[in-house]
């Protein structure tokens, strides 16, 4: 350090210039070099828009020969997970997306089994990760746990169901849930209002546990924090979802055309769409750290509490057993000294009755 | 509208159609004859209408502001909730009057239809309601003393499906519950809360809705083109089902009128305007057209279907054994003469176990009786033997008592003896004895 040329790091103007405020540059270059990786998962009934959102938010058709199921087939349908990874950048930041969709989800008429496929996907994630993390050689791994779940909520009826309930509550120690009202154009703004408190209501009534944003630090911006102040208050969103360019007021809109008027998918004053783009990339990064400090040690320490059935790597395995071997072993001594102890006392107290006992024997 | 009774109706069509070598007649001035419709149209006036309505649809979907739009009234359903353990019907009756005409209207809603996680049973209560309302009737058909033409008919003449405005297709619920019901109803599918379909939505969603009901065999109602007079516009409107619709009893102003509208921040959209959705095809099918039609239909054809079979499973024949028609009073009392043998029999078969059962018994009570007889034996035996021992006994003691009484008389002789002879002496031998 005292060999370099101080002339050229030291600012004449600030004395005792170090440097480090730097810093956030370097953070910021090395993960442009590095690129974002973010999953979103997306469940809900059939036909409540969820593919029209997601083409929406992202600007791109990521369902390009989609089938949809008639009724016959959809009477004994099971869940599918599709999981399509798309690669987006945007003014040299890299984006590696990935959108896990659950088609079938609700289709049958029995849907007890419905959310087990999608749980276990959510655990498969985890326990990858896991497994890699615990690996030996931990250069190249890859997040692919779910960061994010929209859970689609439907507009048409007056609240959460008793699925929504069950499968909310099945995932909310496991992922980050955001709750989505789609086709909001079904809605009068008074409705709206009644629908996402009638909501809120149930959800705290169940006692279920949804993402909630995080409040903005105090050294922020008042524009920021009005901004988040909003955000939070807006949810469940209600948004409306479509690529379609319509002609309104003059200009090329994306939105849906009706005899009675056209709505606005970034128009504010007719629906969420923005809020939901803006939550979902301001708060990507907090999406991903709640996702790792809070549901995957969660999971993790169920796991390693659990012990070794699934891990098949042997370091942690042979820690686990030599943890469990040294309790046995203590517990061992101690039963043997306690045995041993008690053996003492009736010596002790045998040594007093001996002479009687050996009279009797005579 | 041609008001008709339900069973006029079934023969007055064979009427005139039969050539049966009777000469039509021509009148020379005015008889009359032509008011006997006006006859009937004041008669049924007179007596009211009656027409019962099922809407069947998931919980919000829409059913109550319908009825309630197209009845231009506030019938005030409270809103249900989505947690209802299972599927059940409401009903109720209301009394409507439009200039003189009196109409019993009954609605009848599904209760948490479609809310379960396990949906395979949901349709069963539907089923049970509508069998139960055609049960009522053919009791009260089949009574000794009825009273048909005071009798409230609450058998559903119309059944609105409502679909759910996915865009996509058929609800695997919605499939088996319209299979379930459309022998037994007339099926009328709307999609409920249409506006959050565009018209290019629209138009494929009702094709694929179509396709779908024809492709899994699906009867719905088909509006009638026998009638020249409405066969037209009913053909028309067949080609716009399923109705796509949308209902509100809130007003709002569209160009200094009140309307029933949905306003959005984008538009209004209003209730009655054709071009926004079909409510007013609806409206003009359901209750100004086909009404009629709807109840000649629920009683002609799927009545008729119901009472037979049920007529068949209680054992009831057109045709006797050698192929020659029955009557009904003859099927009852071939039915009676089965169920009288049938009884018999059965009398027999008891009487028969009961034989059975007594002899059982019989044979136990008797083989009870024996054990005892014998244990008695064997006491008796005992007793006996304990009396022989007790026998030998006395008299050994009797012979010892007999033995001592002689030792002791001839004692006592000595003794007198002794006495008479040496006094002195005697003394000291009694002394000496002693």
């Amino acid at each position: 350090m005292s060999k370099q040329q101080p002339a050229q790091f030291t600012n004449p103007e600030t004395p005792g210039y170090v440097g480090f405020a730097n810093l956030p540059n370097q953070v910021h270059r090395k993960s442009v070099k590095k690129g974002f990786e973010f999953t979103l998962m997306v469940v809900g009934e059939s036909g409540l828009g969820k593919s029209t959102l997601i083409n929406s938010l992202f600007l791109t058709d990521l369902y390009p020969e989609r089938i949809i199921p008639g009724a016959a087939e959809k009477i004994e349908r099971t869940v599918q997970i599709e999981a399509s990874t798309v690669e987006i950048e945007e003014r040299g930041v890299k984006l590696r997306l990935t959108v896990v969709d659950t088609p079938g989800y609700s289709d049958a008429i029995n849907c007890r089994d419905c959310f087990k496929t999608i749980i276990s996907y959510i655990d498969e994630q985890f326990e990858r990760y896991l497994h890699d993390e615990s690996g030996l050689n931990r250069r190249h791994i890859i997040d692919n746990r779910v960061h994010c779940c929209f859970y689609f909520i439907s507009p048409f009826g007056h609240g959460l169901k008793p699925l929504d309930v069950e499968f909310m509550k099945a995932i909310h120690n496991k992922v980050n849930i955001v709750p989505v009202i789609a086709k909001a154009d079904t809605l009068s703004l008074k409705e709206r209002e009644r629908l996402k408190k009638r909501i809120l209501d149930e959800i705290e009534e169940h006692g279920i546990k949804i993402y909630h944003l995080p409040d903005a630090e105090s050294d922020e911006d008042e524009d920021f924090k009005e901004q988040t102040r909003l955000l939070k208050t807006s949810i469940p969103f209600c948004v409306v979802g479509s690529n379609q360019l319509i002609e309104a007021k003059g200009k090329k809109v994306r939105g849906r055309l009706y005899p009675w008027g056209v709505v606005e998918v970034e128009n504010p004053e007719h629906n969420d769409f923005l809020k939901l783009r803006t939550m979902l990339i301001t708060h990507m990064q907090d999406l991903q750290e709640v996702t790792q400090d809070l549901h995957y040690e969660n999971f993790r320490s169920e796991r390693l509490k659990r012990g070794g059935r699934k891990i098949e790597d042997e370091e942690a395995n042979k820690d686990q057993i030599l943890l469990e071997k040294e309790a046995e072993l203590r517990r061992m001594q101690e039963m043997i000294a306690r045995m041993q102890a008690q053996m003492q006392m009736q010596m002790h107290s045998g040594e007093g009755d001996s002479s009687a006992v050996q009279g009797h024997h005579v | 509208i041609l008001p008709r009774f339900p069973f006029c109706s079934l023969y007055s069509s064979h009427l005139f159609s039969q050539n049966d070598g009777c000469r039509s007649l021509s009148l020379s001035g005015h008889v009359g004859v032509d008011s006997l419709p006006d006859q009937l149209v004041n008669k049924s006036i007179k007596q009211g209408f009656c027409f019962n309505i099922l809407c069947i649809g998931e919980t919000g979907i829409g059913k109550s502001t319908l009825i309630d739009s197209l009845f231009n009234t506030s019938f005030d359903d409270p809103v249900s909730t989505h947690f209802q353990p299972n599927v059940r019907l409401r009903a109720q009756t209301y009394e409507l009057q439009e200039s003189n005409v009196r109409l019993k209207l009954t609605i009848v809603s599904t209760v948490g239809f479609g809310d379960q996680i396990k949906k395979e049973e949901s349709y069963q209560p539907i089923v049970d309601y509508i069998d139960a309302q055609f049960e009522a009737y053919l009791q009260e058909e089949l009574k000794i003393k009825r009273s048909l033409h005071s009798y409230h008919d609450t058998r559903i003449h119309v059944c609105l499906y409502f679909i759910s405005p996915t865009g996509h297709s058929l609800k695997s619920l919605d499939l088996l519950t319209m299979k379930s019901l459309d022998s037994k109803v007339n099926i009328i599918p709307i999609i409920g809360k249409a506006d959050s379909v565009s018209k290019t939505e629209l138009q494929k969603f009702k094709v694929k809705l179509m396709s779908e009901l024809v492709s899994n065999g699906v009867q719905i109602y088909q509006f009638p083109t026998d009638d020249e007079t409405v066969s037209e516009i009913n053909a028309i409107m067949n080609g716009h089902l399923p109705f796509a619709v949308v209902g509100s009893t809130e007003e709002v102003k569209v160009e200094n009128k009140m309307v029933k509208a949905r306003q959005y921040p984008w538009g209004i959209v209003q209730v009655e305007d054709e071009n926004h959705c079909d409510f007013v095809k609806l409206r003009e099918m359901l209750i100004c057209t086909n009404m009629e039609d709807l109840r000649e239909q629920t009683h002609a054809r799927h009545y008729e279907l119901y009472r037979r079979c049920r007529l068949e499973e209680m054992g009831f024949r057109d045709t006797g054994p050698e192929n020659k028609p029955v009557s009904l009073q003859e099927a009852y009392e071939a039915k009676r003469h089965e169920f009288y043998i049938e009884m018999q029999r059965k009398e027999e078969e008891m009487r028969q176990v009961f034989v059975q059962r007594v002899k059982e018994k019989e044979a136990i009570l008797k083989e009870a009786e024996q054990e005892i007889q014998a244990k008695f034996e064997h006491l008796k035996r005992l007793h006996q033997e304990e009396r022989l021992k007790l026998e030998k006994n006395r008299r050994v003691l009797e012979d010892e008592m007999a033995m001592f009484i002689k030792k002791k008389a001839a004692a006592e002789l000595l003794q007198t003896q002794a006495l008479v002879s040496t006094p002195v002496n005697f003394k000291k031998d009694k002394d000496r004895k002693k």
